[in-house]
């Protein structure tokens, strides 16, 4: 199954080789031995920034998976709307990272924006650490979405999609 | 004279590049262009298998990988000189333009207007129309940008596999397994994006745009129908003129395209010199026209970070040895400064249609006696113009040409070949040399290593350190005029830039500008 026809994504972000920010690439490696449910799609996000608006655009439901900083380690988290959106992510750059992505996500693409939300974990990509936020990530691409319409004000807003 | 450090937020890793800006009376009286990041790029390939540049080389960028891959893969046919089929020529020219093209609109809407929403502007007629196309994630234009732009994407995605980082550019073609079907989608992908380009960022036709022939006919086209003035080029204009963007930013004068975009034998386009590539290769200055010969091009690293030589080496020659212990004196940056029979010269969409020798755009130069930032921007809107229709016109040949897409088993030899071509901000080179089947030498010119050099042996400021000379900095606190003028060569990095005082050299700290 391609990407353009599954609903539910897990987008894995981060750099493989760099301590500290390789959480995303060690869930999709653990993620990927296993069968997801149909229209599902398991996406190694890499650094690929901007890009992902393509692995974005048709799909209902978006978790992705990152590397947290400034929360307490080895724990996996659900960001809250509020932080992922925080910062001052305007400016089309390098350092504009997954708050500007999210944003773009309002306005870049061709469908409805997806219903999404962010988990990971900071410190060490330690085994336990990487299939806890595996499983948080199943449980988030779980959810249903909302049948009310999507709108793209919702989707910065901070209620839970 | 006060000192303030200013930091002007730029795509690529951030702070890898430093601009120091010495400011006296309000205005800008020297420049310093610090390349802070050393890659090495070219070390990683010495050693490896010819091939291994392919996969390497676009790597050095995100934006303008596909440029690397096509010169890389020029340099390897140039090793072996092997012929490229028709067909792969179109192929590969399909994707360098996509890339191309979707830069120039994330450049213009994402970054570039984006200063135009700058309090700076609060009190111009102009600002709350600026806000409202330009707003970092909000405006209109930029919105749309982010929408066109990874759609056109698709084209190399579909013609190459993937986009960035495609490594589908091969000695003797493309390795690409394409036929009516994936032309089929090219074809949607394409005139989707023409006809985003004509209704919003032209308000005309390509062709009209193409008609315009000097500056009283952009005059009078910007009157001409509300839907003109009304399209992002002309808010450009408008905006421009009022707040003198036309007088700024005119560097040394010296303009360099090392000429792209090879035209297939048979192919109904046609070059604007008659020569056998869309976008030709020259030189243009103050002393005058002249033919482009790269055995001219030579690196300077006097005021680099890097083991010394004097006075400039060809890139066939040179070698990158990196060397800093804090104590270097005048040495201030990573970046060589490549200068042309020791001229230092601008790239970017400015020097092809110079060189090219647009009516429109030469004509405004000449008026204003030299480059500047509204020219050198309006080149890039107007490029497409030039682009586009070719794009179409290629797609439509492909697949009628019976010598396929590669020539299979060609063979890699000792030797050294060349690669160049116009990626998204100008001149792009590969220079190659292979000795018992390894890649002994390889040398890397990028565009904005041109653009954005250091001084050279001779202390000549690089193009924009030099284009920064003179411009008005009217609130030390918020000088948008200096990321305008570095803004106009769209830099393939992140920049900080640093203000000092011309008499004491300190600096107050940073300003995001």
């Amino acid at each position: 199954m391609n990407s353009a026809s599954a609903s539910v994504r897990i987008i894995c972000i981060g750099n493989r080789l760099v301590a500290g920010d390789d959480l995303g690439p060690c869930v999709y490696d653990w993620l990927a031995r296993y069968p997801l449910p149909e229209h599902w799609r398991l996406i190694d996000g890499g650094l690929q920034g901007l890009n992902l608006l393509g692995s974005v655009d048709g799909a209902r439901r978006v978790v992705f998976v990152d590397a947290l900083t400034g929360v307490a380690p080895s724990r996996a988290i659900r960001v809250s709307r509020k932080r992922a959106l925080g910062g001052d992510p305007r400016h089309f750059d390098h350092g504009a990272g997954l708050s500007y992505l999210l944003r773009a996500m309002a306005v870049g693409c061709d469908e409805p924006p997806p219903a999404w939300s962010v988990v990971g974990a900071a410190g060490p990509a330690a085994a336990a650490v990487v299939q806890a936020v595996a499983a948080l990530a199943l449980s988030e691409a779980a959810r249903p979405v909302r049948r009310c319409r999507r709108t793209a004000a919702r989707n910065l807003s901070n209620t839970p999609g | 004279m006060g000192v303030r450090t200013i930091e002007v937020p730029l795509n690529r890793v951030e702070g890898d590049l430093e601009i120091r800006v010495a400011v006296a009376d309000g205005r800008v009286v020297d420049a310093w262009s610090a390349g802070t990041m050393f890659r090495g790029f070219e070390r990683m390939l010495v050693g490896r298998a010819p091939m291994d540049g392919l996969v390497i080389t676009p790597r050095i960028c995100g934006m303008c990988s596909t440029g690397h891959l096509y010169t890389a893969a020029r340099a390897l046919d140039d090793l072996t000189g092997v012929a490229v089929p028709p067909d792969a020529v179109r192929v590969r020219n399909l994707a360098l333009m996509a890339e191309n093209l979707q830069s120039d609109i994330r450049h213009a809407f994402l970054l570039f207007a984006a200063d135009f929403a700058n309090a700076a502007y609060e009190r111009q007629p102009l600002y709350a129309e600026a806000v409202r196309r330009y707003a970092p994630l909000a405006g209109s234009a930029a919105a749309a940008a982010l929408r066109e732009s990874r759609k056109l994407l698709e084209i190399i995605a579909i013609l190459g596999g993937q986009w960035p980082h495609s490594s589908f550019m091969v000695p003797g073609g493309v390795a690409s397994v394409v036929g009516p079907i994936e032309y089929l989608q090219c074809r949607h992908v394409l005139t989707r994006f023409r006809n985003y380009y004509e209704s919003d960022v032209l308000g005309c036709s390509l062709e009209r745009i193409a008609s315009l022939r000097c500056a009283g006919d952009l005059d009078a086209w910007l009157d001409e129908e509300p839907a003109h003035r009304d399209s992002e080029l002309g808010f450009y204009v408008r905006f421009a003129r009022a707040t003198g963007l036309d007088g700024i930013g005119r560097g040394h004068g010296e303009l360099i395209s090392y000429g792209s975009l090879d035209i297939p034998e048979g192919s109904a386009v046609s070059a604007p010199d008659r020569g056998r590539q869309l976008v030709p290769a020259g030189i243009v200055g103050d002393g005058g026209a002249l033919p482009f010969d790269q055995r001219e091009i030579s690196e300077h690293i006097a005021h680099s970070w890097l083991v010394g030589y004097e006075g400039g080496m060809h890139p066939s020659t040179g070698v990158t040895e990196p060397y800093a212990t804090g104590a270097e004196g005048d040495r201030y940056s990573w970046c060589k400064a490549p200068r042309y029979a020791g001229r230092a010269a601008e790239v970017g969409p400015l020097a092809e249609a110079l060189v090219a020798g647009h009516p429109l755009v030469t004509d405004l130069v000449a008026r204003h006696g030299g480059p500047n930032v509204f020219v050198r921007h309006l080149a890039r809107l107007l490029r497409a113009a030039t682009l586009l229709p070719a794009m179409d016109t290629w797609l439509s040949e492909l697949g009628k040409d019976a010598g396929g897409l590669v020539v299979h088993d060609v063979k890699l030899r000792d030797g050294e070949g060349v690669g160049l071509g116009e990626a998204a901000r100008g001149a792009l080179g590969h220079w190659l040399r292979v000795e018992a089947g390894r890649i002994s030498r390889y040398q890397v010119i990028t565009p904005t290593a041109w653009n954005g050099s250091p001084r050279d042996a001779a202390d000549v400021r690089g193009p924009w350190e030099q284009a920064l000379c003179g411009t008005e900095v009217g609130d030390l606190d918020n000088p948008v005029a200096v990321g305008h003028v570095v803004r106009s060569f769209d830099p393939c990095l992140v920049c900080t830039v640093h203000a000092l005082d011309a008499g004491n050299g300190k600096s107050k700290g940073r300003l995001r500008i």
